[in-house]
């Protein structure tokens, strides 16, 4: 069974760190305790600067306390990629290597071959 | 991806008044923990039980599996309380197990103990040795609730599933 990772693990590290909604909210610099339990239900995210905070309060990164948003933005971009390399191979097989595009095409094609999982199959 | 195979397991202890829920991912990874209390004299405690404590577990955690445990003495409110969770988490498999924690400790004190060398970040929850007089404190139902869970993951105890929902046993 594939499960998703969860949006975020915010309660968890916060439940094993042993302080209370209070405490992290203190220290996090948020107006009170109840910003940081919709936080931690996922009903609305952090700022960044708040979601840095949490990282330096942790010792954790933040892909890895957000981690289900950041699979979700990861995949979302990598999806973006793929199709802007599609839509800029188009325009070099059409109107042959200008520089601007072709630099553009290398530039996207070299980091989608840098992720992982990455299969190098033309997008439709 | 090589985190695509997580499983997550909500386990509960239930009694007439309260349950205790751990969640854990994986065997080793301890999610969130807690006992959910209902002071309530109405007969609409089991209600408050279900929609206002077991509902935003739900909706947090998303758990692959429900477990809990099928004792043979259970009181009705219990019986009655085991239903009404049922009926709310209708989607995800549920597995009642028929109880056998024996191998993680005698006693709950024991299960308690092996429990918190496992998984030192509920350490804090346990109590000193209750006295035979004393009543037992409320938090052991968390306890149980991890035993249960570490129970169910290793594979130690029989699934009632088909009993229940008429669908194979894990």
């Amino acid at each position: 069974m594939a499960t998703q990772r969860l949006p975020n693990y915010l309660r968890t590290y916060r439940k094993h760190s042993g302080l209370s909604q209070s405490d992290i909210s203190f220290l996090t610099r948020l107006k009170s305790k109840s910003d940081l339990s919709r936080y931690e239900r996922n009903l609305r995210q952090p700022s960044l600067r708040t979601a840095l905070a949490c990282q330096e309060l942790y010792g954790v990164a933040v892909s890895d306390l957000f981690a289900g948003l950041s699979d979700s933005v990861g995949k979302n971009t990598r999806n973006r990629m793929k199709r802007l390399r599609t839509r800029l191979q188009a325009k070099v097989d059409h109107k042959g290597s200008r520089n601007g595009i072709m630099q553009k095409f290398q530039w996207i094609s070299h980091r989608l071959l840098e992720m992982p999982n990455f299969k190098l199959v033309q997008a439709v | 991806m090589k985190h695509k195979r997580l499983t997550r397991i909500l386990a509960l202890d239930l009694h007439p008044r309260s349950f205790g829920y751990v969640v854990i991912e994986r065997l080793t990874t301890l999610l969130d923990w807690g006992v959910c209390r209902s002071y309530r004299k109405t007969k609409k405690l089991q209600e408050v039980l279900v929609g206002r404590r077991l509902r935003p577990l739900l909706k947090i955690w998303m758990p692959d599996v429900i477990v809990a445990r099928v004792g043979e003495r259970r009181s009705k409110s219990v019986e009655s309380l085991f239903r009404q969770m049922k009926k709310e988490i209708n989607g995800t498999p549920f597995r009642p197990i028929t109880v056998s924690l024996h191998y993680l400790g005698r006693s709950k004190y024991e299960r308690a103990v092996a429990l918190t060398t496992r998984f030192p970040a509920i350490s804090c929850k346990l109590r000193a040795k209750r006295k035979p007089w004393e009543s037992e404190h409320y938090s052991m139902s968390l306890f149980e609730a991890l035993a249960i869970a570490v129970a169910y993951r290793a594979g130690n105890v029989p699934s009632l599933t088909a009993a229940y929902s008429g669908t194979p046993s894990k």
